[in-house]
């Protein structure tokens, strides 16, 4: 071989035991701090509803559920302890491996799975559970399925870690002994007077629900069934009507596989009522504690 | 014959039938260089064959590039008149890289009737020339004079060419992934909702746009003539530390080189450049700003963006004919005229950026009188922060020869480590899902 190709090889090689060492050394520590996080990061928030989370009734969803829904009402009305683990900016996919990971820690009494209208029709990668691709089954295969080929890359500790690593370590560097999970989930949201981003986004959907979305639907409608768990699918209110095919698609869905859906975008106190909202799709506070209320109700038909 | 298949693989990846455009520039171009070479003793018929060459090439970007803009402008003026007169705009992309090629080409139709370079005769090198894969989608815009002598050079592997080639490519990725991704993410949500941030947050939306910009163009360059020079091809170098610059001249002779110097050679200089009558001298700059403005792409904001440069370099101009050159101790001196070029160039990014002219000058009405809370984005902040500054020590430590080296220390583990920790870095911390390079949309 030429001298030069030698050489190069060499140099290559030696940079790349380098940083396969690294690789592994850097999964090692990110393994071990990642189970520790006791914040409200959003990292932690993960961390926290994968791995500790263990009251009767948990609410699942995004940014939606996690604001919208106050759990110590629910659990004041219900008499049964409620966690609500939404979170910013996940969609379906993230909400099943999540229900999937606590069913198999331990049987709840029931689920709340807020859906924003658009989840069934685009898998959109669990990329908030790449730390767990190995530890799960489901979330390896979300992952997958999102990354095609490219999940060769999930076998890189790095790139598992990838920006996750920072904020693993801002988060125990800056977090404050008294910065620690909150028991319920919720997050508030204040009102906001800037009316300017409650404008509508139009919504111009043509679509068909996507099969490896309704197939982890299924799984996990099967697995609660199968555990005695009881699991509801809701929208909760939104500024502006959501497009009525889509929501039609889901409640054809949920008759299908045979589980309550509760429709809740239209209700007429929330559409154009920006004072309960902060952003067009998001409710603040008074918003959310008027909408707990009303779901509530809802939940005693359904129980 | 296997690096121009391979640069027209790579060109058809985007969209296969826009390498018939490129293959009828270069076909055209060829043709009309052989022609100019052929009459070269009718001046007329050489000029008319460098007229044809440059229609072809020049009408083939107004109609992918510009033609909807101009429409569309011709339509506004004709509505405020009272007169409407559609006509339809193309329904196209952008070809990839076309203001590129097609600059490339121009630039070698010209340089063949000045006599500066001999045509070219095997119609596969310049093909080559002006597909070549690593600088063809965004520069450097190559001259012929470097790049054609190149491949007739048999190249064999050369290790400390491709060492120095992984190396550029390196610290490129790095700009890319850590920098210019990274900050994107809040240059993008504070710019594409102005309205909704005050002049604090917007002050530092336009200080990370001003990375951004160097980082994805910078790290592209940096990429594409470490991939030539693995191959042994020796691309130009087409940034250098422009943020160091010491006056807004000094910043284009930093800055996108490769255009930057086509501009004077084939637009500034032959407008008669500054040995016309002052005023002449003052209107040949602005005027070359302004086009290369229009070069970046067809909306009202690059042309501004191109006005403020030219504005800001004849006020450089004036200052240095009318001003006296106060005498300050060189380093004080040095420290204030970067500060103040750098800012200077961060105000005129501002155009560069805002999706139109009106939210350019909202932007720069808030930051001067509206301030307040910062928007506060802590992911990207913890990430972002650190890479600048590791950014910025190299640059500082390059433009004032520091003898610090880390990737090209003479110390063996030095250099190792210094590269296994930047590949560690890029993986771990950089936006590995983010978008495309801004100036492939040139």
């Amino acid at each position: 071989m030429n001298v030069n190709l030698t050489k190069i090889v060499r140099t290559l090689v030696l940079v790349g035991i380098g940083v396969i060492a690294i690789d592994f050394a850097v999964g090692k520590i990110l393994d071990a701090m990642i189970v520790k996080l006791n914040d409200c990061g959003q990292t932690s928030l993960t961390n926290y509803a994968y791995h500790r989370v263990e009251t009767p009734i948990v609410i699942i969803g995004s940014s939606r559920a996690n604001h919208h829904y106050v759990p110590k009402m629910i659990e004041d009305s219900v008499g049964l302890k409620t966690y609500n683990a939404g979170r910013d900016g996940q969609t379906l996919l993230y909400c099943s491996c999540i229900l999937n990971a606590i069913m198999d820690r331990y049987t709840p009494k029931m689920l709340i799975w807020e859906i924003v209208p658009s989840d069934l029709f685009e898998a959109e990668t669990p990329i908030a559970l790449k730390p767990y691709y190995h530890q799960d089954s489901l979330i390896k295969s979300s992952i997958d399925h999102g990354l095609g080929w490219g999940c060769v890359l999930m076998y890189s500790n790095l790139y598992r870690y990838n920006t996750t690593a920072s904020k693993i370590l801002s988060r125990i560097i800056l977090s404050s002994p008294t910065d620690t999970i909150k028991t319920d989930g919720y997050l508030p949201l204040s009102v906001v007077k800037n009316t300017r981003s409650l404008c509508h986004r139009p919504d111009t959907f043509e679509g068909k629900v996507d099969p490896f979305l309704l197939s982890q639907i299924k799984y996990i409608v099967a697995r609660a069934k199968q555990n005695n768990i009881k699991i509801v699918l809701v929208i909760s209110p939104t500024l502006k009507p959501c497009a009525l095919k889509q929501i039609e698609l889901i409640e054809n869905v949920c008759q299908n596989i045979g589980i309550p859906f509760l429709d809740n975008s239209q209700l007429p106190i929330f559409v154009n009522n920006p004072s309960l909202f902060t952003d067009f799709v998001h409710l603040n506070h008074l918003g959310a504690e008027q909408y707990t209320q009303i779901f509530i109700e809802q939940l005693h038909n359904v129980i | 014959m296997f690096l121009l298949t391979a640069s027209y693989y790579f060109y058809m990846n985007w969209e296969p039938v826009y390498a018939v455009l490129i293959f009828g520039s270069t076909a055209i171009t060829y043709l009309c260089g052989r022609l100019v070479e052929k009459y070269k003793d009718n001046h007329r018929r050489q000029k008319l064959f460098l007229v044809a060459s440059l229609i072809v090439n020049f009408s083939i970007l107004f109609i992918f590039k510009y033609y909807n803009f101009i429409n569309e402008t011709i339509f506004t003026a004709l509505d405020y008149a009272g007169l409407r007169w559609p006509i339809p705009n193309f329904d196209i992309l952008l070809p990839v890289g076309i203001s590129f090629y097609t600059f490339q080409a121009v630039g070698y139709s010209i340089d063949v009737y000045r006599g500066d370079i001999k045509v070219e005769k095997n119609f596969g090198i310049y093909a080559l020339f002006v597909s070549f894969f690593p600088q063809l989608v965004a520069g450097p815009i190559e001259r012929a004079k470097n790049l054609l002598a190149q491949f007739y050079v048999k190249h064999t592997f050369n290790y400390d060419a491709a060492v120095a080639g992984l190396r550029l490519m390196l610290w490129g990725y790095f700009m890319k992934l850590c920098i210019a991704d990274r900050v994107a993410m809040y240059v993008d949500a504070v710019y594409n909702n102005a309205g909704q941030h005050n002049g604090t947050t917007l002050s530092l939306a336009t200080l990370f746009f001003t990375f951004q910009i160097y980082c994805d163009f910078g790290g592209y360059s940096l990429i594409a003539i470490g991939t030539a020079k693995i191959m042994g091809f020796n691309l130009m170098v087409n940034f250098r530390r422009p943020y160091f610059a010491r006056s807004i001249s000094d910043f284009w002779k930093r800055w996108h080189i490769s255009l930057s110097s086509w501009f004077k050679d084939y637009v500034y200089i032959p407008l008669g450049g500054n040995r016309v009558s002052f005023g002449r001298h003052l209107f040949n700059l602005f005027l070359t700003f302004l086009i290369s403005g229009v070069w970046h792409g067809a909306n009202w904001t690059f042309v501004a963006w191109g006005g403020v440069h030219g504005a800001f370099l004849v006020i450089g101009v004036l200052k240095n004919k009318y001003l006296p050159n106060i005498k300050v101790n060189s380093i004080f001196q040095n420290g204030i005229n970067i500060i103040v070029t750098f800012c200077l160039v961060a105000f005129a990014w501002i155009f560069f950026r805002a999706n139109n002219v009106g939210d350019a000058f909202e932007v720069i009405r808030k930051i001067f009188t509206e301030h307040g809370g910062l928007f506060w984005d802590m992911p990207t902040f913890t990430l972002a922060f650190p890479a600048l500054l590791l950014l910025l020590f190299k640059d500082f430590k390059d433009e004032f020869l520091l003898p610090v080296n880390f990737l090209s220390s003479k110390y063996y583990l030095i250099r190792y480590l210094s590269a296994i920790a930047l590949v560690t870095i890029i993986i771990l911390f950089g936006v590995l899902d983010g978008g495309q390079f801004i100036y492939f949309q040139f």
